[in-house]
């Protein structure tokens, strides 16, 4: 029995995206990207949290994905910042913020993303 | 502007506004790690920063020489670079390379260092893809500044005991062995 399948949302199909691809979509009201790093799905915010970038024409850096803008560098699994909070000082590192992610499966060669709330 | 000079690369399929604003934000982050980079150097005191002091002088005037040579080709494509210096730095295609919260730490300044030049070679990897077969001017002349910042990355990361990196010493400060030729203004 598919648990709490009323707030899954396929958003695209598997085969549309090959890995190391990105692909923007809708998922109810969100703009989300869609990621496929080593045969893995992934799910962030199509933005970036610093200054709006459209990570969806970003770049995959392995497991990171880079803003086209300001190549701030994000983890894709956990939404962390790797760059530039990686080398800030201390008194800084909180102004860099993290990268909203989101819970991806693929059934049947569809992916679906789970919204929170 | 050059009016045919921006004509051609549009007519070759390149968004020239799109690809004016990466070019200026690579500007911005040359403009800002010259900056940066000279705290940088003046921190890189004792016998642990000794050695640094060479390859941080190298990278940060062959940054400066990169600011020098693209704004030339902004212009050309009819672009500018922001009248206001502060939008022109919180534009910038890289995060600042502030100074570490300790500044005594030599390996936290190497990362510092290490982890701006990758920026900047994912900048000019980006504007060379874009510009590849398309925009044979601006291509060359990415490609000359992306040379220099992956030398940049390999002396840094030699000095984080990463691999060789297989470099000698510039024959003069900021030689800027790729670059040099792009330089409107003399060194």
């Amino acid at each position: 029995m598919d648990e709490g399948c009323s707030k899954w949302i396929e958003v695209a199909q598997a085969a549309e995206i090959p890995e190391g691809a990105l692909k923007e979509v809708s998922a109810g009201f969100e703009r989300i990207v869609i990621a496929n790093h080593a045969g893995k799905f992934y799910a962030f915010e199509a933005k970036c949290p610093h200054m709006g970038g459209p990570l969806g024409e970003g770049t995959l850096v392995g497991a990171q994905i880079d803003c086209p803008w300001h190549h701030y560098l994000y983890d894709i699994a956990t939404g962390e910042n790797y760059y530039p909070k990686s080398v800030y000082p201390t008194e800084l590192k909180h102004n860099v913020k993290p990268l909203r992610t989101f819970p991806v499966r693929v059934i049947d060669g569809r992916v679906k993303v789970k919204l929170s709330g | 502007m050059g009016k045919v000079a921006r004509e051609v690369v549009e007519k070759a399929g390149v968004n020239v506004d799109q690809l004016i604003q990466k070019l200026v934000r690579a500007a911005g982050a040359e403009f800002t790690t010259y900056y940066y980079y000279t705290i940088l150097r003046v921190h890189a005191i004792g016998f642990e920063g000794e050695g640094l002091k060479e390859i941080i002088e190298d990278a940060r005037i062959e940054d400066r020489n990169h600011f020098e040579a693209l704004v030339p080709r902004i212009y050309e494509l009819g672009g500018e670079i922001h009248r206001d210096i502060k939008d022109f730095c919180k534009d910038a295609a890289c995060p600042d390379a502030y100074l570490p919260s300790n500044p005594r730490d030599m390996k936290a300044l190497l990362n510092v260092l290490v982890e701006a030049e990758r920026c900047a070679i994912r900048v000019y990897t980006d504007i060379c893809q874009m510009t590849a077969g398309k925009d044979p001017r601006t291509y060359e002349l990415s490609t000359a500044i992306l040379h220099e910042e992956v030398e940049h990355e390999a002396w840094f990361s030699e000095f984080l005991g990463e691999k060789p990196s297989g470099h000698f010493r510039r024959g003069t400060p900021g030689e800027s062995p790729y670059v040099s030729r792009f330089l409107v203004v003399p060194r």
